[in-house]
């Protein structure tokens, strides 16, 4: 046994010697070269992290919604979707009383977001804003996300035929995933590159009903296009409640409920 | 009709030094079924939509996961009983296993929007994810069925090394 050690220790020779130390230091570089990489996708990533004294919320009053959708129909005008792609998504609920009442479905931009979980490449991820986006030229398109989704938010960029032209000066960025890039998967982003420069998403400046409030929790207020309120007395006033709370994805989507009608969960 | 060993050395071996008679008729049609893959590759419609947009592609990969796994199976039963008597029939399973498993990854690749952002799940895996767990999974596997596929040929390339029928 000692022998044949020692016959081995023998056999490493110089030339042997160098191959090893010439192939760890190529491994080396090459690890190198992929952190190095590595660190300037996570600086790209930060600064699409998003604004850090912001904790964006939507809140959709439906004793005030109508079902006329301006909200999905100007969504749409302004991310240049396709039909098939209502980001915002107005359902028809029956309710208790056989009233019929509408109810507004975006994505919910979950604090604990299932999609983020299931998501292997990290390309959809929460920013300090409290948003979910999507860096679309990571996404390699397995659609685990839109399996996770307990809100069925998520859209497939299946084909670009069919699409509305986009003008050539816009360019896809996290924050505005627009033009979609194909066989990626697409949601709403609470009109990122809106709020960003202070201004009102799409759904708020379109809702002819006021029933549409974007809210800050840090800051407290809840804005649309006429009325500025307390986000706090809103909520608790009325009693606001969120869409599949046991699941704990915890939503910034609030819904005020309407007279006589059911609460959905 | 006693045969010598060496008859059935070479009978055993002869398939792997000429083809036999239907060999081209059989590498065309698999050609064939080649041409039609990639042409629905690239001009098919897998009739996916935001509501169903796991179809007919994840299904494949599950099927032929679950035949890739009933090889291993064989081979392992054949393993643990000791069955020398098995080594043929553990050749097959493996080979089974190795190709099924290659083809369904293949059929997963092909289901993926972008494929060749694949590279990104070994550079920043999110190990929460299920995919990350899955492609960990399935390569180590792939490298069990490599080892138990390359086992029982190490005579048959005993045999051909000894350069006889070369």
């Amino acid at each position: 046994m000692n022998k044949s050690d020692n016959n081995i220790k023998k056999r490493i020779s110089r030339r042997q010697f160098i191959k090893g130390a010439g192939g760890l230091i190529i491994a080396g570089a090459a690890a190198g070269i992929l952190g190095l990489n590595y660190g300037k996708e996570e600086s790209i990533y930060a600064a699409n992290m998003g604004e850090a004294n912001r904790q964006w919320v939507l809140v959709f009053d439906l004793r005030l919604c109508d079902g006329c959708e301006q909200c999905t129909k100007a969504c749409q005008k302004d991310h240049y979707l396709p039909k098939e792609q209502e980001w915002i998504k107005v359902y028809k609920v029956d309710g208790a009383l056989g009233k019929p009442y509408f109810m507004p479905v975006t994505c919910m931009q979950c604090e604990n977001a299932p999609c983020v979980k299931v998501c292997p490449v990290k390309a959809t991820y929460k920013t300090t804003d409290g948003l979910t986006l999507i860096d679309q030229s990571k996404c390699i398109g397995c659609r685990m996300c839109m399996a996770a989704c307990p809100y069925h938010a998520r859209y497939f960029n299946w084909e670009d035929e069919d699409y509305p032209p986009v003008p050539s000066s816009l360019a896809n960025s996290p924050a505005f995933n627009i033009p979609a890039i194909k066989g990626t998967v697409s949601k709403c982003e609470f009109c990122t590159h809106l709020t960003r420069s202070g201004e009102l998403p799409e759904c708020v400046r379109a809702c002819q009903m006021d029933a549409v409030f974007l809210g800050d929790l840090l800051s407290d207020v809840a804005v649309n296009r006429n009325k500025t309120v307390k986000l706090s007395s809103l909520l608790q006033d009325n009693d606001a409640f969120r869409l599949k709370e046991e699941l704990n994805t915890r939503p910034s989507v609030y819904y005020i409920a309407g007279h006589g009608q059911d609460y959905v969960y | 009709m006693e045969k010598s060993i060496n008859e059935l050395q070479e009978a055993s071996i002869r398939p792997m030094v000429r083809p036999g008679k239907w060999f081209g008729l059989i590498a065309a049609i698999l050609g064939l079924f080649v041409i039609a893959g990639v042409a629905g590759y690239i001009f098919g419609d897998a009739n996916l939509n935001d509501d169903v947009f796991w179809g007919l592609g994840i299904a494949t990969f599950v099927t032929l996961l679950g035949i890739s796994c009933g090889g291993a199976i064989v081979t392992a039963f054949l393993r643990v009983t000791n069955a020398k008597w098995g080594a043929p029939i553990s050749r097959i399973a493996e080979a089974l296993a190795v190709v099924a498993l290659v083809m369904g990854v293949l059929v997963l690749t092909t289901d993926l929007g972008h494929p060749e952002q694949l590279w990104r799940m070994f550079v920043t895996p999110n190990f929460l994810s299920p995919i990350v767990w899955d492609t960990t999974v399935i390569i180590l596997y792939f490298i069990v069925t490599l080892i138990l596929f390359y086992l029982p040929l190490i005579p048959d390339q005993g045999l051909l090394l000894n350069g006889r029928l070369l």
